[in-house]
């Protein structure tokens, strides 16, 4: 399918640079390493050859400086083959988003190059056991001590948690609710660091997603992004920059699907014809196509107003509207898509020998993370009403 | 006559196989989904019980279901498959017994045949009876299929290959469905039980899928596959009007209804673990609430269960009544098949990561759930059997 909206020279060059690479180290094996639950090495050496990490980050910093609109192309185009392998590059611009938005000069300096190049790893830790949507209920704390803090708690689905050399993380260091998070980094092998169990998923499965457990561990202060109490802030700032990554996942799962089933129909004779010329088949195709030309619109909307409100570290408003109605439009449609593709499938599309299944499991995810759909129709809602705060 | 109380032998069915499925079948469902097979234990347990699927489709396949009031049978059918589907779907359509087999051989074979085949089931230890109409080329539109069968002899030499055939490998015999001209359609349908063990016939690939993992999807090849000329169902006098294909036909109005009941059951499942694990969370104080968007997904999924299970309940009465049910029958199933899948679609969305956990019941729900708007007729297929029910009486073709 043509990417209609108007790309400059350096994305076409990028994006068909990433379909190349997509479809020769990542295609090939992808049935295979979601089979196995294996986090897929080869991917991330692939990145850091081919320098992808790099996209998202400041030239500063050794990165390319590419627009928002630039990673979500490049995210989609992984997600056509493999979700999996598009979150490895996606997570690791969350995970770094903390020290980009609130970051001081000396963190951004330590971490940055080396995350931009891929010689490290990051993981964004927010969530935990008692507090997914509800952000302001984290209960990680962290305790004020000679030189730094002591964190103790539990976070619970880490993308990349058991693998990331640099963790961003939020607990709790003052009283109850959001005024009470601050945010921290904390590096692979601290002491006090655990990591408990691996999940294991319906989707997604050779991602690495883990539980962390901090016991009394040690943070030193210059490991503090931002001020006490700013944590709540630097999540959401964070989580603003980061929606129209996901969306774009979840278009990128979509189109992948779309032209599974596509090429199907095509081929695949039923009562003396292609089954194409079915109309039952044709009106799934059709609606397949209107969601995703509809979500490939707001995602990209969405990204461009990321990119055009995000520069310097504050809240966004309009854009979050936007990215909030990429990510949750681009993931219902991302999950009929590929419900539809199996049904086009039909046996076939049950089974493992092809690749619509996995699309439709690793597809459910992306309605999930980084806000469920229902938080996002809320911030979609309240953007548009004029309410005085609840009771 | 509208009835939707239960009788007393339904009650009693339908608590009874509530507690197998809930005492034997879920304690061992997840792991067999894990290991992609049913433990033979459980089988031979559950046989034990009483439980196969000849106590359950089309009919009492294989004998053996003497107390089962006749005029009943299809709405106690759709009952026990809910019940067991609860449990667990992959071990329900693994249950021993002659299985989708079991109808075709009632329908076309002669008492002797239906001695011969249907009568090892009385045996104690588990059996199977599989049924292998599809063919890689061949799925929804069966009259494409291209197995061949000619006549050397006293025997029936077959040739071709058959995919998806659940309990196809460990069966005793396969109701095989095959032609002896491709070119004549319908009309050159043969229908033949190939026991196990019969020269040319080999059992290819277990299929890897994405859900009902414990369930065995195999390819069946038969390969100059000598079967004797008594193991034609019914007799070759049989197929002068093309009896082959509309017995393929005719098995689907008994079982469709049974595999949209096993559709509503893997929904009630996951509507239920969402609902209770849902009436937990929401005791937890949270500062925004949420009680509204969860209310209505909930009211939503009983909703449109309990619309699907009043469908199939039509479709089996129907068919106890002896009328014709394929109109309702497929619609049972279209409808079943449909709003099942979005049934478990939103429990795992309304369970946040927990939905997704493969140690959690919802996410397998989930995988297995599609399958049921695909096999035994697809969506569409059901779709276009209502069509024609609907059009035909006026002269339009569908
Ligand atoms: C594969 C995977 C990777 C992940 N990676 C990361 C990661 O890298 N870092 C990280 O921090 N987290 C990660 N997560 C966690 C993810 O972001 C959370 O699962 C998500 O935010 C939802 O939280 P929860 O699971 O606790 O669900 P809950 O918050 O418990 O929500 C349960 C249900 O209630 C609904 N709900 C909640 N509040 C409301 C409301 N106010 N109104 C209406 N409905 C509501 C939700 O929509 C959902 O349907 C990951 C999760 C998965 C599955
Ligand atoms: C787990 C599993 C178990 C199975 N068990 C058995 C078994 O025990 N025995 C057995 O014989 N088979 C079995 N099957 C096969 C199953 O019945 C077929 O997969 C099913 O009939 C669909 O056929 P197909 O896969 O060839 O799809 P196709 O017929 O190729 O259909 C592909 C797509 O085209 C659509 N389509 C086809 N024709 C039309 C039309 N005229 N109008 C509109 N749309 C149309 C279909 O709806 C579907 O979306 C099983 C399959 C699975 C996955």
């Amino acid at each position: 399918m043509q990417v209609d909206l108007k790309l400059d020279e350096e994305q076409r060059q990028i994006v068909a640079m990433v379909r190349e690479l997509a479809q020769e180290r990542i295609a090939p094996f992808a049935a295979e390493w979601d089979e196995r639950e294996e986090f897929p090495w080869p991917v991330v050496e692939a990145y850091r050859e081919a320098g992808l990490f790099a996209l998202a980050f400041p030239e500063t910093y050794g990165g390319v400086g590419a627009s928002a609109v630039t990673q979500v192309l490049v995210v989609e185009e992984l997600a056509k083959v493999d979700a999996t392998a598009a979150i490895i590059l996606a997570v690791q611009w969350l995970g770094a988003l903390p020290i980009l938005v609130a970051g001081s000069e000396a963190q951004k300096a330590r971490y940055l190059p080396k995350l931009a190049s891929g010689e490290w790893l990051a993981a964004m830790a927010l969530t935990e056991p008692e507090a997914g949507s509800d952000v302001a209920g984290l209960q990680a704390r962290a305790v004020r001590v000679d030189g730094g803090y002591r964190l103790t708690g539990q976070k619970k689905f880490i993308s990349h948690g058991a693998i990331a050399d640099v963790l961003t993380t939020f607990a709790r260091t003052g009283g109850p609710g959001a005024k009470g998070l601050s945010a921290f980094i904390v590096e692979k092998g601290a002491p006090g660091v655990r990591v408990g169990r691996i999940e294991r998923k319906l989707g997604l499965r050779a991602s690495n997603t883990a539980e962390i457990l901090f016991d009394d561990c040690f943070v030193p202060e210059r490991h503090r992004i931002g001020e006490e109490g700013e944590g709540f802030s630097i999540a959401m700032r964070t989580l603003d920059r980061s929606r129209p990554a996901v969306a774009a996942q979840a278009l990128g799962i979509a189109e992948g699907a779309f032209a599974a089933a596509l090429q199907y129909a095509q081929e695949r004779r039923a009562f003396g014809q292609e089954i194409a010329r079915f109309q039952a088949i044709q009106f799934m195709l059709a609606d397949m196509a209107m969601g995703i030309e509809a979500a490939r619109g707001l995602v990209y909307r969405a990204a461009h107003l990321v990119e055009e409100e995000g520069r310097g570290g504050g809240r966004l408003t309009t854009a979050n509207r936007y990215s909030a109605m990429a990510k949750c439009f681009a993931s219902d449609v991302a999950m009929q898509v590929t419900i539809d593709a199996v049904q086009i499938l039909g046996g076939y599309g049950y089974i493992r020998d092809f690749p619509v299944e996995r699309f439709m499991r690793d597809a459910k995810i992306t309605q999930i993370y980084e806000g469920t759909n229902q938080i996002q129709r809320i911030i979609i809602a309240r953007s548009y009403l004029d309410l005085a705060p609840g009771p | 006559m509208i009835d939707f109380e239960l009788t007393e032998t339904q009650r009693a069915v339908r608590d009874f196989l509530h507690w197998v499925a809930e005492h034997e079948i879920r304690p061992v469902a997840l792991q067999a989904d894990e290991e992609g097979d049913v433990p033979l234990e459980l089988l031979r347990r559950l046989k034990e019980l009483g439980v196969t699927l000849d106590t359950l489709p089309g009919g009492g396949a294989s004998g053996g279901d003497g107390e089962a009031p006749e005029h009943q049978r299809n709405r106690l059918a759709v009952l026990a498959a809910e019940e067991l589907a609860w449990g667990d779907a992959a071990v329900a359509i693994s249950l021993p017994g002659a299985g989708l087999g079991g109808p075709p051989v009632q329908l076309m074979g002669t008492p002797e045949q239906k001695e011969r085949f249907l009568g090892i089931f009385r045996d104690p230890e588990p059996r199977w009876g599989a049924y292998a109409l599809t063919e890689p080329e061949a799925g929804s539109d069966v009259a494409a299929i291209r197995t061949t069968c000619r006549k050397e002899g006293d025997h029936w030499v077959l040739n071709g290959t058959k995919l998806f055939i659940t309990n196809g490998a460990r069966a005793s015999w396969n109701v095989v469905f095959a032609t002896i001209d491709p070119a004549l359609g319908r009309a050159g349908h043969r229908v033949f039980v190939v026991e196990r063990g019969t020269p040319g016939f080999t059992v290819g690939r277990i299929m890897e899928k994405m859900g009902l993992r414990a369930s065995e999807t195999a390819e069946l090849i038969f390969d100059e596959c000598r079967v004797p000329a008594e193991n034609l169902l019914g007799g070759e006098e049989r197929y002068r009007q093309g009896e082959g294909f509309r017995t393929a036909m005719q098995t689907f109005d008994g079982t469709r209804p049974m595999v949209a009941a096993m559709a509503v059951g893997i929904g009630r499942a996951a509507y239920e673990y969402t609902r209770d694990r849902l009436r937990e969370e929401l005791t937890l104080s949270r500062p925004i609430p949420r009680y509204g968007v969860i209310a209505e997904r909930l009211s939503w999924m009983e909703r449109e269960l309990h619309a699907a299970r009043l469908l199939v309940w039509q479709a089996a009465s129907m068919a106890d009544q002896r009328i014709p049910n394929s109109k309702e029958a497929s619609m049972a199933k279209a409808y079943a098949g449909t709003v099942a899948t979005r049934v478990c679609a939103a429990a795992v969305e309304l369970l946040g990561a927990v939905g997704l956990r493969h140690d959690r019941w919802v996410e397998k729900w989930f995988r297995d759930i599609k399958v049921f708007d695909i096999f035994e007729g697809t969506g569409q297929v059901q779709r276009l059997v209502v069509a024609r029910r609907l059009f035909e009486p006026y002269g339009l073709r569908v």
